[in-house]
């Protein structure tokens, strides 16, 4: 069986430990990736439920079938809520590759904040491997990593 | 059972980073580990072994948790949730 984790918005798929926060770059909160993000339209990269969306607006929590994902739009932009607006609420469950939020990228530079944003299964259920594709993608719509059993 | 309440006092309350140390020093744990928020609509609790349900509390800064630990541990998982919470939650 394989699960598929979409990227959730146009850009490029790196590595976690490229991600300038050791938070995330030391897998501390979970494995996953981080999208070099093109645009700021930010869509859901599995199906399931909205679990919580933070109070400033920059992380979105979903739990899916496998285990749950957190998607975090850029690095410490928990100062900066008006650049973004959710579309999905909390509660809501919204199918892989729905939109659920837009994100003002440049409002996040101008802050001189990275906009890169980390996925992460911050908590896996089902036991397999978690492969990865890095490289150019297309939110919403191209598989940036997988599960495997 | 062992409980103890925390005040939070960082910025942007209990978000990915604190709330991923609480979960990091939870999990060594065996005990079940609660973390409860009174709300105007009752109290929320959430596993403090899984990281999403703690941020869905969205405990903001001078918001007081109340954790609740029971299990075999209790004593030793208290002890270092405190010490989580005074060196990495803040």
């Amino acid at each position: 069986m394989k699960t598929t984790i979409l990227s959730p918005v146009d850009g490029t798929v790196i590595s976690l430990d490229r991600v300038p926060d050791e938070a995330f770059a030391s897998g501390m909160l979970g494995d996953g990736f981080a999208v070099e993000p093109e645009n700021g339209d930010i869509c859901a990269p599995v199906a399931g439920k909205i679990v919580s969306i933070s109070e400033s607006r920059h992380a979105y929590s979903i739990a899916a079938d496998f285990g749950d994902l957190l998607v975090h739009i850029g690095i410490d932009t928990i100062g900066v809520p008006e650049a973004f607006l959710p579309i999905a609420m909390v509660g809501d469950y919204v199918a892989a590759g729905q939109p659920i939020a837009r994100a003002d990228l440049d409002m996040i530079k101008k802050a001189g904040l990275s906009p890169v944003i980390p996925v992460l299964i911050t908590d896996l259920r089902t036991s397999g491997t978690i492969k990865k594709n890095y490289g150019k993608a297309r939110g919403g719509k191209d598989v940036a990593m997988y599960l495997t059993k | 059972m062992q409980s103890f309440d925390y005040t939070l006092n960082c910025t942007g309350g209990l978000h990915a980073r604190p709330a991923g140390a609480i979960v990091n020093a939870a999990k060594h744990f065996s005990s079940d580990i609660l973390i409860r928020k009174l709300s105007p609509d009752g109290p929320k609790e959430a596993d403090a072994k899984r990281l999403i349900s703690l941020m869905s509390l969205g405990a903001k800064r001078g918001e007081t948790i109340t954790f609740l630990i029971n299990g075999p541990d209790e004593t030793d998982a208290a002890e270092k949730m405190k010490l989580v919470c005074r060196e990495s939650v803040g």
